[in-house]
C-alpha cells in the first residue's frame, strides 16, 4: 500500500477552479501538456454549461466581457483612459471562477489605467473593492463604518486569496442588501 | 536509490518544468527585455519564440458588417536550444526552465538552472520569489490485452466506473489537489489518457508540486533547498501513484 502523503484536510476545496488552472496555457510546451489542457478544458467547459453549478458566475463573466468590449479602446471615458487590459480581464474571469460558493458576486467597473475593479457594496459605509491589473497582484481596500484599510494579495489563477476572502466575508456577513448570490 | 533520485532506463518523462514565480518590477514590459535576453542566452539557446496572449474582438454595429480586431500581449519570451529539447522562459510572472525527453536526472540540469536563473535576475530584476513549482509530465504506455487494460494493475489511484461489467472507459481525467501537512507544499496530480496507440494505451501522469513561499531572488541556496524538497515530494508521489508492475515497464 502506498504511504499516505498527507492528511486530507477539507480546507482547500478548489473544485473546477483547480482544473481551470490546467485548462490555460502554462509554461509547459510538450504535446502531452496540451493534451492535459484539452482534457481539463473539456471538463471545465462542461461544468460551466451547468446553470446550477455555474449560472451566476456565467452571468457575471458575461457582464465582465460586455464591459471589456465597451471599454476595449483607449479613451472610453471620453478622456485619456487606457483600454481595458486583456490580461486583467482574463484574470478577473479566473477570479470569478475561483470565488468560493456562497460568496456574493461583485459588480465590475473599468479603471482609467486599464485595470478592472471588482466591488462588493453592502451599503455606502460597508464595501470591499479589489483592483485587477496585468499582474497577479491584487490591490484591495475596504470600508466598514469608521474603519478602513487596504492591502495587496496575490492570485495564482485558482487559489482564492485568504485575505480577500476574509475581507469579502466580513463585509457581506451582516449585509442587509443587494449582493447577487451565485 | 535515494528519495531525491529515481532513475529508469526507459524513463516515462516527456517534459519537466521548473517555474520560479516572482514579483516583477511594477510596470515592467516583458517585451522590452527581448533584445538583452537574446544577447545573453544566444550561445546555448539560439532559437527564439514569443508566446502571446491574444484577444479577439468582434464588434457588430447595426447596418454595418462585423469588425474583427486582435490585440496581443507578450506573455513569455522562450529561448530554445538548437534541438529544441531544452528552453528557458522569461515570463510575465517569472522564470521557467523546461527539459523535454530525453530526460536524465535533475542533477544534470541544476547547474544550468542556476546559471540561467542568475541571468534572469540580471535581466528582469525580480523583486521577490513567490512560488517554486516543479511539474513532471509522464507518458506511460500501458500494454493492451485484446484491446483492454486493467488500470488497477498499473495505478494505485486508478479511476473506476460505476458498472465495470457493462461499461468500458473511453476516456477519463482524474485530478487531485492536496497539501502536504508538514511542509504546506501543494500537490496537483492529473491522470488522463490519450487515444490508444496500436498495442498500447498512452496514460498521461502529470505530477506537479509547489512551494508557495516568499524569498530573495539572489538566495540560490534557499531556492535549491526548496527544489530538493519538492523533488523528494514529487518522487514520493510518483512511486506511490504507480504500482510496481507499472514501474517495471520503465526498466
Amino acid at each position: 500500500m502506498p504511504e499516505p502523503l498527507s492528511v486530507a484536510v477539507g480546507v482547500y476545496c478548489l473544485g473546477y477552479s483547480a482544473l481551470a488552472a490546467y485548462s490555460r496555457v502554462g509554461s509547459a510546451i510538450s504535446p502531452e501538456s496540451a493534451a492535459v489542457r484539452r482534457s481539463a478544458f473539456a471538463v471545465v467547459e462542461s461544468g460551466e454549461r451547468s446553470h446550477a453549478l455555474f449560472g451566476g458566475k456565467a452571468g457575471a463573466i458575461s457582464e465582465l466581457q460586455a464591459l471589456a468590449n465597451e471599454c476595449a479602446d483607449a479613451g472610453w471615458d471620453g478622456e485619456a483612459a487606457a483600454g481595458m487590459n486583456s490580461l486583467a480581464v482574463s484574470t478577473a474571469q479566473d477570479f470569478v471562477r475561483a470565488l468560493p460558493e456562497g460568496l456574493p458576486l461583485p459588480e465590475f467597473a473599468p479603471e482609467p489605467d486599464g485595470s478592472v475593479s471588482l466591488d462588493w457594496t453592502a451599503s455606502r459605509h460597508r464595501r470591499f473593492t479589489l483592483s485587477i491589473g496585468n499582474s497577479n497582484r491584487l490591490a484591495y481596500a475596504w470600508l466598514d463604518g469608521a474603519d478602513k484599510g487596504h492591502g495587496v494579495a496575490r492570485f495564482d489563477g485558482s487559489n482564492f486569496p485568504a485575505r480577500v476572502l476574509e475581507g469579502i466575508q466580513s463585509i457581506s456577513s451582516h449585509a442587509r442588501t443587494s449582493f447577487r448570490v451565485s | 536509490m535515494s528519495a531525491l533520485e529515481i532513475r529508469f532506463p526507459k524513463a516515462p518523462i516527456i517534459e519537466a518544468v521548473l517555474d520560479i514565480e516572482c514579483d516583477m518590477p511594477p510596470g515592467q514590459k516583458i517585451a522590452s527585455l527581448e533584445e538583452a535576453a537574446r544577447d545573453r542566452l544566444r550561445d546555448r539557446y539560439p532559437k527564439f519564440r514569443a508566446q502571446f496572449l491574444q484577444e479577439h474582438r468582434i464588434e457588430a454595429k447595426p447596418d454595418q458588417p462585423p469588425q474583427m480586431s486582435v490585440r496581443q500581449d507578450v506573455q513569455a519570451l522562450q529561448f530554445l536550444t538548437e534541438d529544441e529539447k531544452q528552453l528557458v522562459q522569461v515570463r510575465v510572472q517569472g522564470f521557467s526552465f523546461n527539459r523535454l525527453a530525453p530526460y536524465g536526472s535533475l542533477d544534470d540540469y541544476l547547474p544550468e538552472i542556476e546559471r540561467t536563473w542568475r541571468l534572469f535576475i540580471e535581466l528582469a530584476s525580480p523583486v521577490q520569489v513567490r512560488v517554486i513549482r516543479m511539474r513532471y509530465i509522464n507518458r506511460i504506455q500501458l500494454p493492451l490485452t485484446a484491446g483492454r487494460v486493467q488500470l488497477d494493475k498499473y495505478l494505485h489511484v486508478a479511476p473506476h466506473l460505476p458498472d465495470e461489467k457493462a461499461l468500458t472507459f473511453t476516456g477519463f481525467l482524474n485530478q487531485h489537489s492536496a497539501i502536504e501537512a508538514e511542509t504546506g507544499h501543494q500537490v496537483n496530480l492529473v491522470l488522463t489518457m490519450q487515444p490508444a496507440d496500436g498495442e498500447n494505451l498512452p496514460l498521461i501522469f502529470d505530477n506537479c508540486v509547489a512551494a508557495v513561499e516568499a524569498g530573495e531572488p539572489e538566495n540560490w541556496p534557499w531556492i535549491l533547498t526548496k527544489i530538493q524538497a519538492l523533488r523528494a515530494l514529487k518522487n514520493r508521489i510518483f512511486k506511490n501513484t504507480l504500482t510496481e508492475q507499472c514501474q517495471n515497464l520503465f526498466q
